[in-house]
């Protein structure tokens, strides 16, 4: 093999949130960037269900979110059996964006802090001022829907497209958030609104999750990608990676990857940066074991895996007795209250939740919310739910803790041979106050909106969208994997920039400060190859 | 039918139809097909093929046919404890194939289309006004 010949300048692995938006910084530049995607391209027009009668039966078949459930040939299976909440992704260009919701919250400024200000968990190295002029550049090029002026955050730069309407549920709930006095705001949304950099608006015909057929939700497969690659980015599908290899100095020199027939290929590349999530990235770092790193790569701390961290979620569901006409618009509404967001003293937890609204269940998903009985009474409890229910998401900051980790399944392998991860998380004390605490505020604010009955499920399996803390971000080689650039303490032309590198979760979704470090990072690859 | 037996599919269309009662606008199960729904997904899962093909010749096996109404509800809320898993593929592909139905889904109040192209009017809301007065309580966020 003519290493020279097969050689690029920085290779990513996964083309997901970060993937991409790392990957047009660095095209952009000029360098020589190539991108391996385990998935493939998904065709919005042809492979996404909502054009079809079937449409809600993809939720439980070739959309869902957890992989386990998908078993597609593009997954990789995950042990979950010794954690309460199952972690949710999807394996494609444009990773889990393909799936996401597109709340596009930025973490708050105390997120950063949390050692100095609360005295728990470690502070960042980076703090989010560091990080406004990416949240900016990233905002333009994913296109966010919104209102400035929040008091939950600094100021911030305009909105590229007005708010995701409110429609008739969310001037009903908004009278309860009044009523009480209590913030909230148009969250941040990755969805344009009207037209917006050649795509177009939404035409709110609700199911998010399930792929937007006409663009309008901000997925990487339709903004950052095609930029990517008209400015020269490669990006190779079907391409699923085993490991990075070392050479004798200890630096990274090549990811060796099954390709779509199976052979494996080898790419060489001067750096080396992972983009695989929270558990795809300690995933390929603890199986690239050599005699260097035989616990695994850039492992020297240990840390590589441990610290995961999710947001446990409450749900709690308001029932109305009225037709909301919840089905009209995104299902994600994207409002999201900030009101007990920060740490008060009175409280019997530190650090705080958020809640985000969500519109009702379409039909399918009314009837098998497990609250529509067979039999005589089917149809009236049917109708009782069926747009007539608000639901909010009570999301939760789970603060790292070093036996929440992703390991090596000894026996779980995916379709290629390559050995899976195992998952292991528990609940901590501090995060159930909270949701507990955030279960009680949330049904206050269903009963001054009018809600007829409130239900709530303390902790929600099915969620965990996030994936962070695995190889978490420090000063300190031992006590952290990579630096405030994402370069990894020990190899140091690999670096991490997805949620991984997450130091703490704060209470809000997560990519839009991911792809903000990720952008961040590549100034800095950038930088150093000039 | 592609898998079901002539007995299988005549059991299941009873049962379909006591899990979703006809009413009003609202169709029967069986009316629209769901047992042919049924019959198709099953033919394409083997595992799950096999649970409804066991299942029901357990229902058969007890004159299902043959019994008063009442008595059939009362075997099924039987068998809903003692095979819960068959059960409960039972009641989701049922209400797959119900809910996802044209007929049903204009029924309950929805255009009958699916999502796209079309998608919907929402009303922008009148409560962004509301803002104002949260703007106006101050800053919440605390500066590290
Ligand atoms: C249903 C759902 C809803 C969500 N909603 C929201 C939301 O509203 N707001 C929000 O902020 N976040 C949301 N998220 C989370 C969000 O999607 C992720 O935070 C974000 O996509 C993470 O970006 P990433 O680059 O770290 O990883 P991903 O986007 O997951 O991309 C990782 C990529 O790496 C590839 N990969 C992994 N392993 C390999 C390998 N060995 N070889 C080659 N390729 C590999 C994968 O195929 C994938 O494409 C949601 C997620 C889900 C599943
Ligand atoms: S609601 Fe809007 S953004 Fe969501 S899938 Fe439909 S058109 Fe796309």
């Amino acid at each position: 093999m003519d290493i020279e010949n097969n050689k690029v300048d920085v290779l990513v692995i996964g083309a997901g949130a970060s993937g991409a938006a790392f990957s047009w910084k660095l095209a952009k530049s000029g360098i020589k960037v190539m991108c391996l995607e385990q998935g493939d391209w998904l065709d919005p027009l042809t492979d996404y269900s909502t054009s079809n009668s079937d449409w809600e039966i993809h939720r439980q078949t070739d959309f869902n979110p957890n992989p386990n459930f998908r078993s597609m040939k593009v997954d990789y299976p995950i042990n979950d059996t010794e954690s309460p909440i199952a972690p949710l992704m999807y394996n494609a260009v444009g990773g889990s964006t393909i799936h996401w919701s597109a709340h596009f919250p930025r973490l708050k400024p105390s997120d950063f802090r949390v050692k100095t200000l609360d005295h728990v968990a470690d502070d960042w190295p980076i703090s989010y001022f560091e990080l406004e002029p990416y949240f900016d550049l990233n905002d333009k090029m994913m296109g966010v829907a919104g209102i400035i002026g929040d008091p939950a955050y600094p100021p911030k730069s305009p909105r590229q497209t007005p708010p995701v309407g409110l429609g008739k549920l969310g001037d009903k709930i908004t009278h309860g958030f009044d009523k009480l006095g209590w913030h909230w705001w148009p969250s941040d949304s990755a969805i344009n609104t009207v037209d917006y950099d050649g795509r177009p608006g939404c035409n709110n015909c609700g199911p998010c999750d399930l792929g937007c057929s006409i663009k309008a939700k901000s997925s990487t497969d339709v903004t950052y990608w095609p930029k990517a690659i008209k400015l020269g980015a490669r990006l190779v599908t079907n391409a699923r990676v085993r490991e990075i290899t070392v050479d004798r100095y200890g630096k990274a020199k090549s990811a060796i990857y099954y390709d779509s027939d199976g052979n494996i290929q080898e790419q060489y590349a001067s750096t080396i940066v992972l983009a695989a999530n929270g558990i795809g990235t300690p995933r390929i770092l603890l199986n690239s074991t050599s005699t260097k790193f035989p616990e695994g790569l850039a492992n020297s701390s240990g840390l590589v895996g441990k610290n995961l961290m999710f947001h446990p979620y409450s749900i709690v569901t308001g029932i109305f007795d009225e037709d909301l006409e919840g089905h009209k618009g995104p299902t994600p509404l994207n409002i999201i209250c900030s009101e007990f967001y920060e740490t008060d003293h009175s409280r019997d937890f530190v650090r705080g939740y958020a809640y985000q609204v969500v519109r009702s269940s379409a039909p399918l998903a009314t009837a098998l919310s497990g609250h529509v009985p067979w039999g005589e009474k089917h149809h009236e409890a049917f109708k009782k739910r069926f747009n007539r229910t608000i639901t909010f998401a009570v999301i939760g900051e789970d603060l790292p803790e070093t036996h929440n980790k992703v390991t090596i399944d000894p026996n779980l392998s995916d379709s290629f041979g390559i050995p899976s991860p195992k998952i292991a998380y528990r609940l901590s004390d501090n995060s159930r106050k909270m949701l507990g605490h955030g279960v009680k505020t949330a049904t206050q604010v269903m009963k001054a909106a009018g809600a007829t009955e409130v239900t709530h499920d303390p902790l929600k399996r099915e969620a965990g969208w996030h994936l962070m803390g695995t190889t978490k971000m420090g000063a300190d080689p031992k006590d952290s994997v990579v630096n405030k650039y994402g370069q990894t303490h020990d190899v140091d032309n690999l670096f991490v920039i997805d949620g991984s590198i997450f130091v703490t979760a704060g209470a809000v979704n997560p990519t839009s400060t991911i792809q903000a470090l990720a952008l961040h990072v590549a100034d800095h690859v950038i930088s150093k190859s000039k | 039918m592609r898998t079901l037996s002539k007995s299988n599919s005549d059991t299941l269309t009873v049962i379909v139809d006591l899990l979703i009662p006809k009413k009003g606008s609202l169709p029967s199960p069986s009316d629209i097909n769901v047992v042919e729904h049924i019959d198709d997904t099953i033919s394409d899962a083997p595992q799950l093929m096999r649970l409804f093909v066991e299942g029901l010749r357990d229902i058969n096996d007890k004159d299902f046919l043959s019994l008063q109404e009442k008595e059939q509800i009362d075997l099924l809320q039987k068998y809903e404890c003692s095979n819960s898993l068959f059960f409960a593929e039972l009641i989701r592909h049922t209400y797959n194939g119900y809910y996802t139905n044209p007929i049903v889904v204009r029924a309950i109040g929805m255009t009958g289309h699916p999502p796209q192209p079309k998608g919907y009017n929402l009303e922008q809301g009148n409560n962004f006004k509301l803002l104002e007065k949260v703007r106006e309580r101050g800053q919440i966020w605390r500066n590290p």
